[in-house]
């Protein structure tokens, strides 16, 4: 059997886990930075008008990105558990078939 | 050009109020450019950069655990035809983890630019008003009238070109805030349904049992998109933000173009004095001013309207300043004037973009809030609906692109270029007719 299926559930529990927490912290700091990006800054005149807009659209691109790498860890969390659930699925099937087979040997 | 001063001395009516009355004009003027500087004490409210400083924390922050959870699956080898997009993702992060940090110490020399720029020119203008107060009190018959203008030509053309300057430091931050903008997130290609799937040749032994169809669930649901985007609330209230800087915008501008015209006076005398020379300047000016001086300011403005007339020169001095435009690379070269009647459209046509955007740039429909919370790892059996859904999607759309990053991206750019112009154009405009009046003064 050439084709090994390695799968260490601590480990995808493992970076489940990890996932969620970095996908939370993705999330704060998106919020946060959305936040900022809401700062008045008519303070800063027209002269700083240019200036303002631009920072307003790099700080929200930058709540957007976070906030999506967030989410897109968050998924994989998900997926790699799932993965590793299928599998051990599979796997406690294919036993379950095995000693019936064996049974009827 | 204080050297003018005194030359029409024999021909002009002493008349204290006259000296007063240009004052006041120019200081209202002056005071109109000053209030393009902003009104910031130098440094952003204490909630921003609070919400920046967590923001960039959180960020960093974020990092670890992810990277430690990558290492778990790689040192076991499990599932490894995920990691690479794992990988993927923890460099994204990565590349964005100083973008708060870099944010903040974007604001903050903005505000600092911005607040000097502005105690500046209050001491140019407080400057102005003691040498005003001084000559009002002299005695010198005649001469004051047109060293007060001279006076005030000075005091505009030293303010315009602090602005100038301003203007530019502040437009190089802007570059620098550009240039953190367009980043996005990849959403890797090879992590998707088909690799997915791999894990599928485990069919099992005695048929198709359960397990093997869990990843065909999982494929079935490929069409949802995990393309993350801001929510329609955050969107909203971004739309709102922007409207009140536009609306601020337009109030400024407003204020500017009534403000230029009350400086288009002042100097264009300023000009008709300077340009024509002592001798035949003379009894202009001094019928200007004189008249000035018996006049409410309404009708000063109307006197030294007429002065602009009577000197040929003015005119031409004047048209030169749309060359100057041309060294304002950055702000896109509006043809309009500074007058406030383009950007009202401008800003206009601009804001209402911004909430549209969301949607049209990207065609992914953005639902990003499911895919987080449906996670149900126990189910092994075909949990067709959202929870997998989002994972797949990346793939389907088509190879591993770079999220085109949400919806504030092309709103922004359009309404910065569409919104500036005017007001650069107009203080431009304003500065060169300072230039120029200040080399007519040398002469």
């Amino acid at each position: 059997m050439t084709d090994t299926v390695k799968l260490d559930p601590a480990a995808i529990d493992s970076y489940r886990l990890a996932a969620t927490e970095t996908a939370g912290h993705c999330e704060n700091a998106a919020a946060n930075a959305l936040a900022a990006a809401g700062a008045p800054l008519a303070d800063l005149g027209l002269i700083g008008a240019e200036f303002a807009q631009a920072w307003v659209a790099m700080m929200t691109s930058h709540a957007a990105d976070v906030s999506a790498i967030g989410q897109l860890v968050g998924t994989y969390g998900e997926v790699v558990t799932t993965h590793g659930a299928a599998l051990m699925g599979a796997d406690e099937h294919n036993a379950a078939n095995l000693r019936a087979a064996a049974e009827n040997i | 050009m204080r050297s003018i001063s005194g030359a029409p001395a024999d021909a002009a009516p002493t008349d204290l109020s006259a000296v007063d009355s240009v004052t006041s004009i120019a200081v209202t003027a002056l005071d109109e450019v000053l209030a393009t500087l902003g009104t910031s004490n130098g440094a952003p409210s204490a909630e921003t950069l609070a919400a920046l400083a967590a923001s960039s924390s959180a960020t960093t922050v974020a990092e670890s655990p992810h990277k430690i959870g990558i290492h778990a699956l790689e040192s076991t080898g499990t599932v490894p035809v995920a990691v690479p997009a794992l990988r993927i993702a923890q460099s994204d992060l990565g590349t964005l983890s100083d973008r708060s940090t870099t944010g903040a110490q974007l604001l903050t020399a903005a505000y600092i630019t911005q607040a000097n720029a502005k105690a500046k020119g209050q001491q140019i203008i407080d400057d102005f008003k003691t040498q005003a107060a001084a000559l009002s009190k002299t005695d010198d018959n005649g001469g004051r009238d047109v060293a007060i203008t001279q006076l005030a030509t000075q005091a505009m053309t030293d303010l315009l070109a602090l602005v100038k300057t301003a203007q530019a430091d502040l437009t190089d931050l802007t570059g620098q805030a550009v240039a953190k903008t367009d980043t996005g997130v990849t959403i890797p290609a090879n992590f998707g349904p088909a690799n997915y799937n791999t894990a599928d040749t485990s069919t099992g032994i005695g048929g198709s049992g359960t397990p093997g169809t869990v990843p065909t669930g999982t494929n079935g649901t490929t069409n949802t998109t995990p393309q993350v985007t801001v929510s329609p609330q955050e969107a909203a209230r971004q739309y709102m933000e922007k409207a009140a800087i536009t609306a601020g915008l337009k109030v400024f501008d407003a204020g500017l173009g009534a403000g230029v015209k009350v400086v288009e006076k002042v100097l264009d005398a300023g000009v008709s004095v300077i340009t024509k020379g002592i001798d035949e300047t003379k009894t202009v000016a001094t019928k200007a001013i004189e008249t000035v001086g018996k006049s409410a300011n309404t009708q000063v403005q109307a006197a030294l309207g007429n002065g602009t007339t009577n000197a040929a020169p003015a005119p031409e001095n004047r048209a030169p300043a749309a060359e100057p435009k041309i060294d304002k690379p950055a702000t896109a070269p509006a043809p309009s004037p500074a007058q406030p009647a383009p950007a009202a459209p401008n800003t206009g046509g601009s804001s209402p973009a911004a909430p549209a955007a969301p949607q049209g740039g990207d065609s992914k429909p953005a639902e990003p809030a499911k895919p987080a919370e449906p996670a149900k790892p126990a189910e092994t059996v075909k949990p067709t609906p959202s929870p997998q859904a989002p994972v797949v999607s990346p793939v389907p759309q088509g190879g591993a692109a770079t999220a085109p990053v949400p919806s504030p991206q092309a709103p922004h750019k359009p309404s910065t270029d569409q919104a500036e112009p005017p007001a650069a154009a107009s203080v431009a405009e304003l500065i060169m007719d300072g230039d120029e009046l200040d080399m007519d003064g040398e002469q």
